[in-house]
């Protein structure tokens, strides 16, 4: 059951900056599903906090979002809501950016061996 | 589950594997760190040459649908892999060094073929529109070559000009293959948190 309801899940989203959104765009991700309602978000600096947090509580809600890719410099200005998301579907992954590159001590996975580990 | 994982044996082996997956993770994480690099310079270079404007958020396509694809597999939950739509992205880097014959002999029958088409409709303007025996006649030959125009309109490529720099095509191939290791990365995500839990119901069976 659970399964086929992951089987509708195709879509990967986008929460991003211009460059990134348009690299992933250029890569054949976009969608914009018949409520006209797009799977990218472009950020930039007009771009408020709570825009984001609602664009990402929104996407995680969609059945026919698979995987959401956020910035890594994205993810931490909504942390805690990263912290409390748990659902294995849609599954959320922090990517670098052109400015921000891959930081792996603010990564969400390795922090959570790291927890488990006792470090 | 439990029975198995409570041996402290199973324990270190279920650590190990945590550990394996852990390394594949970070290995995974930069070598796609690398691609994204590229890819983003590569960008960078097009909206140099072709214009900032013009490789802008203002050109996304009002009407764009998905080509790039995740199909979570049935068997195993964490089994998921891109699927794409568009040939002409599957194969990224058209700069394949056999297919340069293929390419133009393909030019020359799409330019036929247009042609043909064209003096079709040039034809069909000046007769009657209702007459079915004229549509009948290009019918087999029609429908590849829309099948080639629907498949080249879906391109992102598109969007920003039909003449785009080939430093555009770069970051596309570059973006295209980033796509795969994240995807791949979701799904060592998927793993890993697994192999936690696991590993912390068995620590849980121990002290307990």
């Amino acid at each position: 059951m659970a399964q086929a309801a992951h089987k509708d899940r195709t879509l990967i989203a986008a929460i991003g900056d211009e460059d990134t959104v348009t690299g992933l765009l250029l890569a054949g991700i976009g969608d914009i599903d018949s409520h006209q309602r797009p799977n990218f978000l472009v950020v930039d600096s007009k771009t408020t906090q709570a825009t984001i947090e609602e664009e990402f509580t929104s996407f995680t809600q969609r059945k026919d979002i698979a995987i959401i890719l956020i910035n890594q410099h994205i993810a931490d200005e909504m942390r805690g809501i990263l912290d409390e998301y748990s659902a294995a579907f849609p599954t959320v992954l922090e990517i670098p950016s052109k400015d921000h590159p891959y930081d792996p001590s603010k990564d969400s996975v390795l922090k959570r061996v790291q927890l488990l580990l006792g470090d | 589950m439990s029975e198995k994982t409570s041996n402290p044996a199973s324990i270190d082996n279920q650590l190990f594997e945590l550990f394996d997956c852990v390394a594949e993770y970070q290995q995974l994480r930069s070598s796609s760190s690398i691609l994204l690099r590229q890819a983003f310079f590569d960008l960078a270079s097009a909206k140099r040459s072709a214009g900032y404007q013009w490789i802008s958020p203002d050109l996304y396509s009002g009407r764009a649908h998905a080509i790039a694809t995740v199909s979570i597999g049935e068997e195993h939950p964490i089994d998921m892999r891109v699927v794409r739509n568009n040939s002409r992205i599957d194969n990224g880097n058209e700069k394949g060094q056999g297919s340069d014959r293929e390419k133009t002999d393909g030019g020359l029958k799409r330019r036929s073929r247009r042609h043909l088409s064209s003096d079709e409709s040039e034809h069909a303007k000046l007769t009657a529109s209702g007459d079915e025996d004229e549509e009948d006649l290009p019918g087999d030959t029609e429908k590849p070559d829309k099948k080639q125009r629907s498949v080249a309109v879906n391109d992102p490529l598109l969007w920003f000009g039909m003449l785009v720099p080939p430093t555009l095509k770069a970051a596309q191939s570059g973006f295209v293959s980033s796509l795969d290791k994240f995807v791949q990365l979701a799904q060592l995500k998927h793993r890993l948190v697994q192999q936690q839990q696991a590993l912390q119901e068995a620590m849980a069976g121990i002290t307990a």
